[in-house]
This record gives C-alpha cells, structure tokens and sequence, in this order.
C-alpha cells in the first residue's frame, strides 16, 4: 500500500506521565484553592514550601490553544479535556486551534508576530525552533511537580537548562509489531529478541511468491527512519555523536544483510511509519515497527498479532529507546493568561483518573511515573510500548538534533537503497556529526 | 499620440490621473506583497537566524558567510544540479510532447476543440492531489503503473519508483511533465493557430514536405511561443517545491533534492533561516537573469521582407515574418 | 474528392481522431485513476492485478464525504471567488496601463522583469513577513485577508496574459473614441473591457484555480476551522496516524471539481485568452 504523504511528516508521539500525588495535591490545593472548591485528586498539604502556583484569576479568561490532533480520536480526548478545566473554571475559555502536523512553521509565524497560543501542544522534536515564545515551566511548576514527570519526556522538552513542556497525556514510542498467523505457519514460537533471531526469522517469513517480506521499517527521509534505527544503536552503546563507532556498523550491517537477503522490501527507503503499517495489514509483511497508535487500527483489522520489544545484539543487553509524543507549554503572554495556561497542566496532573482515562483514549503511554507503573497491568495490548517507554530516552543533540538526524537519514537511506557501503556511509556521517555543535 | 496631448492640455492632465488610477493598484500590490517579502528575505540572507533569533527578530548580521558556505555545501550543489536536471528535461519534454499534441489537435472543429480543452484538467489540479494520486500509481506493490510496464513487457518486476535513489527523480519528472503538458499544448496551439494556411499551402506547391514544412515554417514563426514557455518554464523549475515535497520530500537520501526543498529542509528542519534565505536568494537571481533574458530578446523588431526568390524556403519565412508583424 | 467508400483523407482523418482519444484517455489517466479509487473498498483496493473500475462503487461514502467536508469546500469557494474579484481589479486596469498607456519602454521592461521573476519564491518563504504585517492589520481569521493572499498566485501571471492581450486591441477603436471626444475612463469601460472579455474570462478562470489550490496561505492566516478552505482539511487528512486511501481520494476527486468544471464550462474563453497570450508581441 502506498504512503500517502503531506510531506510534513515526521514520526510519532510519546507516552505520558503521571505526577506524583504530594507533588500535585502541593502545588494544586494552595494555587487552586482560592478560586475553587478542592483539587480532583489526593488533598494533603503543601510539602514544597516553593511560591510557584499557577494561580487561575477571577476575571473571564480566554485562552488559545494550539495543537495538530485531527483525528477523531484524538480530538475527542483533547476536547474531552478541556471541557473538563473549563467546568472547573467556568469564568476560563478555551479556544482551539489546529493544523495538520507538525505545524511548526505556523507556529513559528504566530511566535514571530508576537502571537504566540497560550496552551501550545507541540512535537518536542521541534522545540528549538519554537520555544523562543514559551515561558519555563519552571515559572509555575515546583521541581518536585515536574519530577512527577518520567525523565525522557522532560529531558526532551529541556533546552539551554530550561524546561519547557510536560508530556501531560502520554507519548509514545516503537516497538516490534508481528503477524502471530504468520510465525505460526513459519514455525516461529517466539518473536525475536536478538539480531540474530531477528535476521533468521525475517528471512524464513519471507516468500517472494506471495510477495510477502519478513521485516519492514521506515526507510525515507524523516525523522521516524532515525526514530527506528535509535533503539539499535543506543540497545548496543552507541551515542548519537559516534557514528563510526562498533554499535552503528553493527547495526547498519544488520540491515544491510537484511536487505541483500531479501527479507526487507528495497521499497523501504520511501517508507513512512504509516506504509509500514498499511503493507503489514495487506500482508505483505510479517514484522514491522510500529507505535501504539496503529493498535485500534489492528484491532479491527482481524488480523492475529503481538507486539515485541525491539530486539537487542545479544541476550541481556537493556533495551534503550527513544520517545516521542507532544510537550505541553504555555505560551508567553499576560501573567494572568500564563498563569492560566499553566493550570490547564495542572489540572490534568493532578486529575490521575481524567488522566489515564484520556491517555489511553489518545493510544499514548503514560508519562506520569505513578500512572506508568501500573498502565502495562491494566492495558496489556499497550504492556510492551508502555514497559519501553518506562525507560525511554531523549532524543537531543544541543540544539541541532534535527540537523544530526536529517544527515543520519541521508546514511540510511544511501546504506540501504546500496548506493554506500556502510563504511563509506557512517565515515561520512562521522565527518558531519562532528561539524555539528551539540 | 503624443500630438493629440499637445492639442488637448486638459486631457493630458486627465490621462495622467488615469494611468495613474489603472497603474496604482498594481504597483501597490507588487511592492506590498511580493517587494516587502522580496526584501525581508533578501536582508535575511545576509543573517544567521535561527528560529528563536526570527522569533525574537534579533538576528546576527553575516555578511556574505551564508553565500560562501553554499559554495562549499555539496547538498547545495547537487540540488544546484538537481533543479538544473528537472528544467531542462521537464521543459524540453513539456515542449516537444505539447507540440505533438497541438499539431495533432490542429483543427477547429468542435471535436477537437473539446478534447484540447479536456486535456487542461492535469494542469488545474492542486499539486497535492496529483502529488499523491502518482505515488499511488507508483506503489511499490500495488500501482497500477507497475502492473501496466510489467505487462507491456518494459519492466520484467514491480519496481518502488519513489524509493530508489537512482529512479525517484525520473519518476517526479514524469509527474512535473505530465501536468505542465496541457498548459504547452494551449500555448503552442494558439501559436499554430496564428500561422496563416497560405504558408503552408505556398510551401507545399514548391515541394516542400510535411517535415521540411515544420522545420521552415512553424518552428520558426513559434519562436516567440517558445521562448515564453522556456521562460515560464525555467522560472517554474526553479521555485519547484510542491510536487517534489509530496512525493518524495527530497529523498531517498537527498536524490531528488532541488532548490525549494532544500531551502524548506535548511529552514524548518535544520533551524537555518538565514541560510535557508541565500538559497531562495540564489533562486531571485537565477529568476531574475532569465526574465531579463526573456524581455531583451522579445523586444519589438522591425522585420524587413525580402525579396521572394524562387526555390529558397527561406522566402516563406521571410513572407510569414512579415504577415507576423502586421497581425 | 469522394470515391466509393472511405476516401484517403476520411480514413486518415479517422486515425487523427483515434489517436486523439487515445492521447485524451492517457493524459487523463490518473485523473480517472483517481476518482475510481475514491470509490473502492479497501479490499478492492490493494488487490494484484488492480480493478480498472470500481467493482462495487461506494457512492454513499463519497456523498458522505462530501457533506462532512462541505464547510470547508464552502470556505474554498468563497475565499477563491472573493480572490478572483480581487485579482481581476487589480490585474485588469493594470494590464491596460502596461499595454495602452504609451508608458516608456524602460518602466515596462522593469515592471515585466520583476512580474515574472517575484514569482520564484516559494509560498512558504513569503509567509513570516506577510504574517506578520497582517497581524499589525489585524486582518487575521477573514475570508479577504485570504482573498488577497490568493490573488497572489495569479496577480503576475494575470498581468502579463491581460497586457499581451489587451495589445492586441486595435488603437483604431480608441483614436476613433478619442475623435468623438470621449474620456479616458469611458474608454477604458465601453471599448477596453469589452474588447478585452475573453482575456478577461481567462484570467478568471485560473484566478479561480490557483486560489482553490493554495494551502500554505489558508493554513497560517486562519485560526480556526470556520474558514479554512478544504486543501488544509486534505492535509490534514495526511497528517494523521492511520491512512485513509478512499477518504483521500475523495478529497482529491473534490478538490479537483473545479478544474473539471472549468474546463467544460469555459472552453471558449480558455482559447480564446490563450491565443493573445501565447503570441507574444
């Protein structure tokens, strides 16, 4: 099945985080109580002794938000959201605003006019272009309240030491999403957990009769094509900054095998995550990597299937993955619109039950360290995505990690399509990474 | 003209105010929208900027180290030759195909008047839509372009056209071609149009054949036809932006990078707005050389006729020059 | 010339026609492609050999389509209707001046140079500027705004069609105007303008169509979904997680109306506003 692209495509979002009871029922009930009548959730009594409280004002307040949800479900679980502040809040208004994703150069425009959204929810990917017009969260937040918060998330959404998002209903990562009828007619018990595992059962699910290939992954040039080769890397010890250190070749080499064999489609080099998704419904692929979002499209699609974590080189090593999803920020504006917007966080922090509940709705794995804890129990066909996530990592390079990564899939894309050798490629990569301050 | 002003004083004052009034508007237009952004960026390639300094609008003043830097930059120079690749094929191709179409449709009856006007509709489409109604034919697996190669024995298996480096820029290529033929064709159709039968009908008696009467005749009285193509079709590849972007979005591994791509890709992606803006500002000039190309040659001539001889074609050019002059 | 049976010519006249239609379906392929494609299900869909027609049309989604998306295809039609009246006030007096108003060669030249190569910029990078003088305007979230954001896509190129047209007027018509003593408004509105229709209808027609096609504009200048034109609805259609092949289609046999329309709707125009162009003088 063909991708089809707006070309402004780049890959998914993260899990999500719970706070920490004392945390939020501190900061939440002295900022809240003047104006309402008792946090949603846990009510002991300020423990950090910090005067940072978004405190919402009496007066009416009308907010803009910013976010690029378009799909049903996912508008569904913002909008849920906001109604449930604006209840609480009855003199707050909301008001939303979307664009396709990533809407950054938009947002860029709306920062540079001096029109910055109060509530910006926006791919942390991007947060170097856009945080110019986003107050710390710091302003607001006590460092125990964002601590509620799992690390990746707000390593992510960190710049220059200034913290600048919450990923307040989850993001998201990848993992390996295979085809259960398949393996059983391949005689495959288990999915793989190491390369070599890997690379074995790709090349015994593959028949090119049936035009049927046993691995798939994004390939093209955007970030979910670094997004995927991360896990390989990063499982084995490498860093972003040495790409011509052992763990790259490796994993280049792993590919590269791969390929040659046969049991990747060449089509991959101008594959997105959706392509990968749409030929492993059509069958023509047996494993792919994919995100939670593609769950309740597999649900329906009666197709058996599981999910895996990614393969490691060896047998024991700790799989190391990176995140993605939205940052949660307030816009700058009038302290009283800051403040505001600020609340808006607060009170989905703080309401754990809202939370979860809006989390799962988005397909998102929990950032919020006590909801993270139990989300595998409770959701199991997320128990992989959310168990990964728990560890997940950032993605940073300084400032320039889009930069780092647009010439990590020009590698891929030049390893795979064998126009470069591994060598030639990663040796190259190595001369542009180092160019590149981060 | 200018006697008539001499004769009326008050209408020349009048016609002043009424050029001004028809012209106004315009050149308000042009400088608002296009000249201040024009401007901006012109000054903004003489930046660094990231998009915080943007946000901000405090960026570092560079001089000419962005200009200096794309000389060096290879993905650049490859977008250089890239952008260059798509004019000349695309415009070539556009031309030829659309003059074998208009030739074919060359007749006035309302048959033919109907399908030139259907064959408009690749050219109105919004680029998105054809941008993804050709990946779809593309597919890897299931376009239907593959199926009708494979069974037309000119591809021996499903190729990924998109997804090879080596094969996605001629793929592109064909879509850019294939929605710039119908403008061609009404272009040159009108042209062939404005070419009078005696031409052709006073070559024919003298023995000249169909091809000999192409070559003599109507390439030559096209001249201003193709030049207004080639102009308008170099300046369209350079702002290429749209249809590359949707389809391939300058890969796999920046093969099908061109100038408007990778200044988005230098903008947005890698956070360069200054640099990002050199390149726009390479794609002014190169813009700017070809437009003043275009109106310095098509800049009214005086034809003199010659003197018909016997036996020379060139007397039917000569005679179709003059015709051309006075219509 | 006629013998018994088809002569020479009618058989050779015959082929012409042939090859035409032929040009005609394989020019127009992908189109036919594409609304058939709307109109499948996902299992005749992704099927090897593909369906040359859609075995079992599914109108009712493509009507569905078309009601949930009827907002924003009202939105695209105003905002190019009002981009049309805009381009064609600005392009029509204009291109008068540039053609008849014996203005000195150099301005023109300068004013045709510049015409033709402004239009190199990529929409996005006019974006941040105009932004943010409409912000200090105030002039965000309007259907005019994007009006005249529109208009920009056929400004130029209406300016140069009209003025190669509009040369093409005889002056006799206005000297013999000028002998009867009328002004230069008069002439400009009873003899120019309707001298000057097709070029006129032409430069309408693609004014309409370039400003149903934009996007970048209808993206940023809008807040909200109230006027948002449908192109922004179809990228955001491809900016979600799970791929719909039909809906896309759909959205894009949509979008793709106009055109279809206009070019059966307005032959006569299209040629005949052409043929002052493409004869450049």
């Amino acid at each position: 099945m063909p991708k089809i692209r707006s070309g402004l495509r780049s890959e998914r979002r993260d899990g999500r985080r719970f706070l920490g009871i004392a945390a939020v029922a501190a900061a939440g009930i002295i900022g809240l109580a003047a104006c309402s009548s008792g946090a949603s959730s846990g009510g002991a009594s300020s423990s950090s002794g910090q005067a940072i409280q978004p405190a919402v004002g009496k007066g009416a307040i009308t907010l803009t938000e910013y976010d690029y949800y378009t799909s049903s479900y996912e508008e569904g679980a913002i909008e849920t959201a906001i109604s449930a502040f604006e209840k609480k809040y009855p003199n707050v208004k909301i008001e939303r605003e979307t664009a396709p994703y990533p809407a950054v150069t938009k947002l860029v425009a709306l920062e540079s006019a001096g029109n910055t959204p109060n509530i910006v929810i926006a791919d942390q990917d991007y947060l170097s272009q856009y945080y110019a017009g986003l107050v710390p969260l710091t302003t607001f937040f006590t460092p125990s309240f964002i601590n509620e918060y799992l690390p990746g998330g707000t390593e992510s959404a960190t710049l220059n030491g200034q913290e600048y998002g919450l990923q307040v209903l989850g993001g998201n990562d990848t993992a390996l999403i295979y085809n259960k009828t398949d393996f059983a007619k391949a005689g495959i018990t288990e999915p793989p957990s190491t390369w070599e595992q890997l690379e074995a059962d790709a090349a015994k699910l593959t028949d090119p009769k049936e035009n049927r290939y046993g691995f798939a992954l994004s390939g093209s040039q955007q970030e979910g094509s670094t997004w995927q080769l991360e896990p390989f890397v990063w499982s084995d010890g490498g860093t972003l900054s040495n790409p011509g250190g052992a763990p790259w070749h490796q994993a280049m080499d792993l590919w590269t095998q791969m390929i040659q064999a046969g049991s990747i489609p060449k089509a991959v080099t101008g594959w997105e995550q959706t392509d990968e998704e749409s030929h492993f419904l059509t069958g023509n692929v047996a494993m792919q990597l994919n995100g939670p979002w593609e769950i309740q499209q597999l649900q329906q699609s009666g197709i058996q299937w599981g999910v895996a974590p990614y393969p490691t080189k060896s047998a024991g090593q700790t799989l190391s993955v990176p995140i993605g999803g939205e940052a949660w920020s307030v816009g700058r504006s009038t302290p009283e619109k800051e403040a505001a917007s600020a609340a808006f966080i607060q009170f989905l922090t703080n309401d754990t039950a809202l939370n979860e509940q809006l989390t799962n709705a988005m397909g998102y794995l929990p950032a919020l360290k006590s909801e993270s804890a139990s989300y595998a129990t409770k959701y199991p066909a997320y128990a992989v995505f959310a168990d990964e996530f728990k560890n997940g990592k950032a993605r940073v390079y300084g400032q320039n990690y889009l930069k780092v990564s647009t010439d990590i899939q020009v590698m891929i894309g030049n390893v795979l399509s064998g126009s470069q050798s591994v060598n030639q490629a990663l040796t190259t990569l190595q001369g542009q990474v180092s160019a590149i301050p981060g | 003209m200018m006697a008539k002003n001499r004769k009326i004083p008050g209408a020349l004052r009048a016609l002043i105010t009424f050029r001004t009034l028809c012209l106004a508007p315009a050149v308000l237009y042009l400088l608002l929208l296009f000249g201040y952004p024009t401007v901006f960026n012109i000054k903004l390639g003489f930046e660094q900027e990231d998009a915080a300094q943007f946000i901000l609008h405090s960026p570092t003043f560079n001089g000419l180290a962005n200009y200096q830097q794309l000389i060096h930059d290879s993905v650049f120079l490859h977008a250089l030759g890239n952008t260059a690749i798509f004019g000349v094929v695309t415009v070539s191709l556009q031309f030829v195909i659309g003059f074998g179409i208009a030739t074919l449709l060359n007749k006035t009856s309302p048959f033919y008047t109907v399908i030139r006007s259907a064959l408009l509709v690749p050219w109105l489409l919004p680029l998105i839509v054809t941008g993804n109604v050709w990946i779809w034919m593309l597919d890897g697996f299931y376009g239907v372009l593959n199926y009708v190669l494979v069974n037309l024995h000119v591809t021996s298996h499903y190729v990924a056209w998109l997804s090879s480096p080596h094969l996605a820029l001629g793929a592109v290529i064909v879509a850019n071609t294939w929605l710039g033929i119908p403008f061609n064709v009404m272009i040159i159709s009108a042209g062939l149009r404005s070419i009078p039968d005696s031409l052709y009908e006073a070559a024919a008696i003298d023995g000249a054949g169909s091809f000999r009467r192409m070559t003599a005749i109507t390439l030559p009285l096209l001249k201003d036809v193709t030049g207004t193509l080639v102009l308008l079709g170099a300046v369209y590849s350079l702002k290429l932006f749209d249809i590359v972007w949707v389809m391939t979005q300058g890969g796999p591994a920046n093969a099908t990078q061109v100038l408007g791509t990778l200044e988005y890709q230098d903008t947005f992606t890698a956070n360069e707005y200054g640099y990002g803006a050199a390149i726009a500002n390479v794609m002014l000039v190169l813009s700017c050389a070809f437009a003043v190309l275009y109106v310095y040659l098509s800049r009214r001539r005086k034809v003199k006729s010659q003197v018909r001889r016997p036996g020379n074609a060139r007397s039917w050019l000569k005679e179709g020059t003059e015709v051309d002059a006075h219509a | 010339m006629r013998s018994g049976g088809l002569s020479r010519r009618a058989r050779r006249e015959a082929a012409r026609r042939a090859a035409a239609l032929i040009l005609l379906a394989v020019m127009l392929f992908p189109v036919y492609w594409m609304v058939i494609s709307a109109l499948k299900t996902d299992k005749t869909l992704f099927t090897n050999p593909p369906y040359f027609y859609p075995p079992s049309p599914q109108w009712s989604f493509f009507w569905g389509t078309v009601e949930a998306y009827a907002h924003p295809l009202l939105n695209s039609a105003i905002i190019s209707l009002s981009a049309t009246i805009f381009a064609l006030l600005i392009c029509v007096p204009g291109a008068y001046a540039l053609a008849k108003m014996n203005l000195p060669d150099a301005l023109v030249n300068v004013m045709l140079v510049v015409i033709l190569a402004v239009q190199v910029f990529p929409t996005i990078m006019l974006v941040p500027p105009l932004y943010q003088m409409a912000t200090q305007a105030q002039a965000l979230n309007h259907y005019w705004t994007l009006a005249i954001l529109d208009s920009m896509y056929s400004v130029p190129f209406g300016l140069l069609v009209l003025r190669t047209f509009m040369l093409g007027i005889p002056d006799s018509l206005r000297e013999a105007a000028m002998v009867d003593g009328a002004t230069e408004a008069r002439i400009f509105f009873r003899i120019i303008i309707p001298n000057a229709k097709p070029g006129i209808a032409t430069v309408m027609i693609f004014a309409f169509l370039f400003a149903w096609g934009d996007f970048v504009f209808g993206l940023t200048f809008t807040n909200n979904s109230g006027i948002q034109p449908i192109t922004v609805s179809l990228y955001d259609v491809l900016g979600q997680n799970t791929q719909s092949w039909e809906l896309l289609m759909a959205l894009g046999t949509l979008l793709a109306i106009p055109a279809v329309l206009a070019v059966l709707g307005a032959q006569r125009a299209l040629r005949q506003g052409v043929a002052g162009f493409g004869v450049e003088r």
